[in-house]
């Protein structure tokens, strides 16, 4: 039996897919709670998609442990940029879920709900 | 010297130093934050130069070394002065209205800190020249903006804060995965780098590229309000204290339009017409001001007002030509000056009644006069009559449009024709009539709220009178940069007489058909000499056209769900549609 591998192309599909399910659960959970868990999940599909950019199969860890000048890593090194980008973004992710919770836990002070239907209201007057 | 990306790091420091100033005092406090501000747009004014010239600042020396850039840069060209211009001049006016604003005193420390860092943020988006700090000056951007409209904590600011922090997170994760394909296939951050790279083959033959295209198209249409995504925006601008709706309303819904226009043009060098950006336009220009039009709360009318006007913004643009984008750059700046100057009339109001609603005002024109006459000039400069800067972008927009479509031009007509009624009513209901008892000690708004007031309103009549001296001066050398070069070709329908007359004409014609049949507001009925105060609601101004449009109201309203599992589901819709165009639309249907 051939042995399972994940290709790249496939990593990539289950990155997507991640980022289609939180956008689902975005238009179908009702709760504040799994809304904000959906938007989780679409940050981490996407850190998971830079990472996987970056990755090169069999590469090693971008550190240089040579001089300067004198010798690099043997192997071809993985893309240290999109790490650096998805540390950025798990910080931005961190912050907007701490605000959404934030702005959750205010609502359920004000309503006794954490649903989106009891807690959204048109301010507007209707004609 | 370089020194044109100062603005963003005076905030900053203003940002987290306003609180040490504040321990002297509210005035000190204010007097500083103001200082840092009028800095901030003397700064920007001086820069003009460098923006014609074209500037990079290599942050912490990164040189490239040959052409590859290594460290984060900022730039400033003609197309981010116009921004840059904006945010300062808006900036500085919001900074002084908030000195009346009122609220406690560890609330201020806070007030300024989320204004400081989202002015920081905004100067940063635009001057920023490598993707990856757009994205992050829009995360920081969009989590003080969220934090400025929570700030009263009422459950309605609350509500608009948590749909506008979800709406806008998806709208930015799609902006953070086209900036990773793009790395993708480019190898580089750098907005220069990846034109340069991905000019030379045809746009459709690298899907990454290709795709990354629809995932900005969205993401910087949900920042922009755009008239199917807007459904965020009322809840949030209405919701946020009045300086900061007049920030997000004036500003800062524009800086999504600079980033798309960034990428269409800078990045994938396209050009032309957009029937994608004509279609959305027209469709939130006559949408938003319907929806506008049927509010009783005078800062969601406002609200509604902007993505109205924002669809002339990008109906103009789209149609691509010179004087199109030309037009959408003057209505851009336009629009920051009435629309701040609308809000902050409206907080003016908002702060000595105590009401949002209309229909509990009246009669405010003989105990306010100052903030009448700048709601007057706001309120003309809006619906486009002369003389004021509205006219003169409206008139390069019908000049654009009639190149075009002539049945475009006659929208946006009737738009105008719409939102001049709109304010009509407001007008009516808020300053005119009896004042209601409650309201008989009342008071003008004090000079720190009057002055921004008017130093805006006569920069509305200063523009109406010098369109040609602005648009030389601030709009024209900004179209090199969106690649829109080529004679501003208008002399053949430039007749102020004509438009001022169809104006005028289609204005009557509403008067005649609908405002007659409107009731007197306050009448006085034969009581046995008991005092009976009778008031005819503002709803019920244009009941006839009301009654007569009630489906299409009834329907626009119904799409105001007010549920953030719905503006997601749009959110999804509209990503399908765009993904159908870009799969089998031509070139012109997205750019």
């Amino acid at each position: 039996m051939a042995e399972l591998e994940l290709t790249g192309a496939a990593v990539y599909v289950l990155c997507m897919a991640l980022v289609a399910l939180g956008l689902f659960g975005l238009a179908l959970k009702r709760n504040l709670i799994k809304i904000i868990i959906s938007l989780g999940i679409i940050e981490t599909g996407i850190n998971l998609f830079i990472i996987a950019i970056g990755y090169s199969w069999g590469g090693t860890a971008p550190i240089f442990t040579g001089m300067p000048g004198g010798v690099g890593p043997a192997a071809p090194f993985v893309d240290p940029i999109p790490q650096a980008l998805t540390l950025t973004s798990i910080v931005i992710g961190a912050s907007v879920t701490a605000l959404a919770l934030g702005i959750a836990i205010r609502l359920h002070n004000a309503t006794h709900s954490f649903n989106a239907d009891e807690v959204g209201d048109r301010t507007g007057v209707k004609p | 010297m370089t020194f044109f990306f100062l603005p963003t790091i005076l905030y900053l420091f203003g940002a987290v130093t306003a609180p040490v100033a504040g321990t002297l005092g509210l005035r000190a406090r204010s007097a500083y934050v103001s200082g840092i501000a009028l800095f901030a747009l003397l700064i920007a004014v001086a820069s003009y130069p460098a923006a014609l010239a074209g500037e990079t600042y290599w942050v912490g020396d990164w040189i490239p070394a040959g052409s590859t850039a290594y460290g984060i840069s900022l730039s400033i060209d003609a197309l981010s002065w116009v921004f840059l211009l904006v945010i300062t001049l808006i900036g500085l006016a919001v900074t002084i209205y908030s000195h009346s604003y009122p609220m406690g005193e560890a609330d201020r420390s806070k007030y300024y800190l989320l204004l400081g860092l989202l002015l920081a943020a905004m100067t940063g988006i635009v001057l920023a020249s490598d993707l990856f700090n757009l994205f992050v000056f829009l995360e920081i951007a969009v989590l003080s903006a969220v934090g400025l409209v929570a700030f009263r904590g009422e459950k309605a600011a609350l509500d608009g804060a948590f749909n506008y922090l979800v709406l806008i997170t998806v709208g930015t994760s799609f902006v953070l995965l086209a900036v990773i394909l793009l790395y993708a296939a480019t190898g580089t951050l750098n907005m220069a780098q990846i034109a340069a790279k991905i000019a030379d083959a045809p746009l459709r033959d690298n899907l990454a590229v290709y795709a990354a295209l629809g995932l900005f198209f969205v993401g910087f249409s949900l920042e922009a309000a755009f008239m199917p995504l807007h459904n965020w925006l009322p809840d949030a601008h209405s919701g946020a204290p009045s300086p900061v709706s007049a920030l997000l309303s004036g500003v800062f819904v524009k800086i999504g339009l600079y980033a798309l226009l960034r990428i269409l043009f800078s990045v994938y060098g396209l050009s032309g017409a957009s029937n994608l950006l004509v279609i959305i336009g027209i469709v939130s220009m006559v949408g938003g001001v319907l929806l506008a039009f049927i509010q009783t709360d005078f800062k969601r009318l406002l609200a509604y007002h902007t993505v109205s006007q924002l669809g002339y913004v990008v109906l103009a643009i789209g149609l691509g030509t010179p004087i199109g984008i030309a037009a959408g750059l003057f209505h851009m700046l336009n629009h920051a000056i009435f629309k701040a100057l609308l809000f902050f009339t409206a907080g003016a109001i908002i702060r000595k009644l105590d009401t949002r609603n209309l229909n509990e005002m009246g009669g405010l024109a003989k105990k306010m006069p100052l903030t009448t006459l700048a709601f007057t000039v706001g309120a003309l400069a809006i619906s486009g009559v002369p003389p004021f800067n509205g006219f003169a972008s409206k008139w390069l927009i019908y000049n654009a449009t009639f190149a075009s479509n002539p049945v475009i031009t006659g929208l946006a007509l009737l738009t105008s024709a719409l939102t001049l009624a709109s304010f009509f009513k407001v007008f009516h209901g808020a300053f005119l009539g009896a004042t209601p008892k409650k309201y008989e000690g009342l008071t003008d708004v004090p000079l720190s709220m009057a002055a921004p007031m008017l130093a805006l309103a006569a920069l509305c009549l200063i523009i109406g009178l010098f369109p040609f001296e602005t648009l030389n001066i601030v709009i024209y050398p900004a179209l090199s940069a969106v690649n829109a070069l080529g004679p501003i070709a208008l002399f053949g329908y430039w007749d102020a007489l004509l438009w001022s007359g169809v104006f005028a004409a289609i204005v009557a014609a509403l008067w005649l058909a609908f405002g007659l049949r409107s009731r007197s507001r306050t009448g006085t009925a034969f009581t046995c000499g008991e005092p009976l105060e009778t008031r005819t609601p503002v709803t019920h101004f244009y009941s006839a056209f009301h009654e007569a449009l009630a489906p299409i109201f009834r329907a626009l309203e119904s799409y105001q769900t007010g549920s953030v599992n719905d503006y997601a589901s749009y959110v999804i819709i509209f990503t399908a549609i765009v993904a159908a165009v870009l799969a089998v639309g031509s070139a012109s249907w997205l750019i």
